[in-house]
């Protein structure tokens, strides 16, 4: 890979023992970082010249993370986004990738586990999924998901769906063609790593199964993948 | 706790005044009585002005709503007295609950102090250690993220307990045996060779147990709980898991005869980050019955653990089998 092929990193976060540290890892481990020390230094950064992924803390002086993701995305630029929160609740979460970021990690957080979810978002942006994450209305074959009213439909038949498995859902369709292990499902479910066992995503991946009927389905729309998590097997559509 | 209430002291006022209005209708009807038998035949005469008798009439009926009016006034006293008290001994219950409530703060940041002290010491001394050193060894790095991950994890149990405590349950309708055969069946993957331990019993006869509206993941959870608990404390001897519906509760006993608890422990059991004495060897964050605790008590149930050391433990979750 020649450098210029180096993906390039927008890093902001107002903790210069964070910066310092992220950075020197992110450069030994094949990206072009650049740093800004809040969500103002940020906006200027990516008006100079868009990066191909920013990493934003959320709790930031001036503009926040969540503003800076909005203002980015008020902008049309569609170019991935991960935050870093900082407090586990999965509403915050939600709300979050609501606003446009396209995936997120609680601090403190494994630094490896960074650099995968990096190089999974880029995957998805190159595959052209990254689009769905601003469509508000999602289409797989005949299931059909409305982000803003947390509706689903099956052909004609609305679907009766939990929080937790409609989120499921959801997740499978911004992430679909893509194998996720129980652990990360989990960490979706919950916001963070939260039951001792994953038999909770299995509950909930029972719940989907029914409502789609994927039982008697030839071709399954959520397909376990044996000692590694599952996969949403249908093409995603903005609808 | 409330302490009995104190014995009222004797109402000597009141008792003078039962006296006073009993003795001269007694002592006169007494005496009455006697004139009568020894055949008395004196009539007494009165006369009396017009202006006198409207006088008289006029102080005799004014003299019943007066002693009413007398009575009322002091039964508001009586009343006032009593109202006094009661907010004072209300005031001392939330002075003591206050205080119960300081006191457990202090406890927690004293344990907390305690779990924090023990990863940042190895942090600095490593730290210290390697900058002396001509070039830092890879164990020191090693070190180092050990501990962190050490105190990332704290950071993370803290974080469950807060956000269980405010999280809005999503209830739904829970088999509550099916889900503790699957929790058998999970504890018996981690652990295969607690599995011919395990015995679940469940009572079906006259009625079976009812179906509960229930967070199946946070129910799961402290099932997964309890149960890892007995395996991880009884390294031999059967772990008995019962079920059964009684008085409209639905009842779950997981008993070991593993370690125990020591008696003096017993009492910050569910206490967040505490451990046993003699648990200090098993790994473990303190926070598991904690969670348990918080979980049944936002389902509307309690837990309870009743435990002997070197012979066994039981611990029962209780919830209301109609919510």
């Amino acid at each position: 890979m020649s450098h210029d092929e180096r993906p390039r990193i927008l890093l902001v976060d107002d903790d210069e023992a964070i910066t310092g540290a992220l950075a020197a890892f992110l450069g030994r481990s094949g990206f072009d970082v650049r740093v800004a020390a809040d969500g103002r230094a940020g906006l200027i950064e990516v008006e100079r010249d868009v990066p191909d992924l920013i990493v934003c803390d959320v709790l930031m002086p001036h503009v926040d993370g969540r503003e800076f993701v909005r203002r980015v995305r008020s902008r049309q630029l569609w170019l991935p986004i991960v935050l870093l929160t900082q407090v586990g609740e999965s509403w915050e979460r939600s709300a979050a990738l609501d606003e446009g970021a396209d995936d997120y990690l609680n601090k403190p957080f494994d630094p490896h586990e960074l650099i995968s979810r990096i190089r999974a978002v880029l995957r998805r942006t190159a595959q052209g999924v990254g689009s769905l994450r601003s469509a508000q209305r999602l289409r797989a074959r005949d299931l059909v998901l409305d982000r803003t009213t947390r509706r689903a439909w099956l052909g004609d038949t609305e679907l009766t769906l939990t929080p937790k498995a409609f989120t499921l859902l959801e997740f499978f369709l911004l992430h679909p063609q893509e194998v996720h292990s129980r652990d990360h499902l989990l960490a979706t479910l919950w916001g963070f790593d939260f039951a001792s066992s994953s038999r909770a995503v299995d509950h909930r991946i029972a719940e989907l199964r029914r409502q789609l009927g994927d039982g008697a389905a030839e071709q399954p729309l959520i397909d376990t993948v044996q000692g590694t998590g599952y996969l949403f097997t249908a093409k995603v559509t903005a609808a | 706790m409330t302490a009995p209430a104190p014995r009222p002291a004797p109402d000597r006022a009141g008792i003078a005044l039962g006296v006073g209005a009993i003795a001269p209708a007694a002592l006169c009807s007494l005496t009455a009585g006697a004139l009568l038998l020894a055949g008395d035949q004196h009539a007494l005469a009165v006369e009396i002005a017009l202006p006198g008798a409207v006088f008289a009439a006029g102080l005799i009926l004014s003299a019943v709503p007066a002693a009413a009016l007398v009575a009322r006034r002091r039964r508001r006293r009586r009343d006032a007295r009593d109202a006094a008290a009661h907010a004072t001994a209300l005031a001392a219950a939330v002075a003591s609950a206050t205080q119960d409530e300081r006191e457990n703060h202090r406890r927690f940041l004293a344990r907390l102090d305690h779990e924090l002290k023990n990863p940042l010491t190895a942090i600095r001394a490593t730290a210290v250690a390697a900058q002396s050193a001509p070039e830092t060894p890879a164990a020191a790095w090693q070190t180092i993220d050990h501990q962190t991950q050490k105190l990332s994890g704290l950071v993370r149990d803290l974080r469950k307990l807060a956000e269980l405590e405010t999280r809005p349950l999503e209830r739904e309708r829970v088999d509550v045996e099916a889900l503790v055969a699957e929790a058998i069946e999970a504890v018996a993957q981690q652990h295969p060779a607690a599995r011919a331990r395990i015995g679940f019993t469940v009572t079906r006869v006259p009625w079976p147990v009812p179906q509960l509206d229930a967070d199946l993941d946070l129910l799961s959870l402290a099932v997964d709980n309890v149960l890892g608990n007995a395996v991880k404390y009884s390294s031999s001897g059967p772990i008995e898991v019962r079920l059964r519906e009684e008085g409209g509760w639905v009842v779950l006993d997981v008993a070991d005869s593993g370690r125990g608890v020591p008696a003096s422990d017993l009492p910050t059991v569910f206490d967040e980050l505490a451990r046993a004495q003699n648990a200090r060897d098993v790994g473990g964050s303190g926070i598991g019955l904690t969670l348990v605790a918080t979980i049944l008590r936002r389902h509307g149930g309690d837990v309870s653990i009743r435990s002997v050391e070197a012979s066994g433990t039981v611990v029962t979750l209780r919830l209301p089998a109609h919510t």
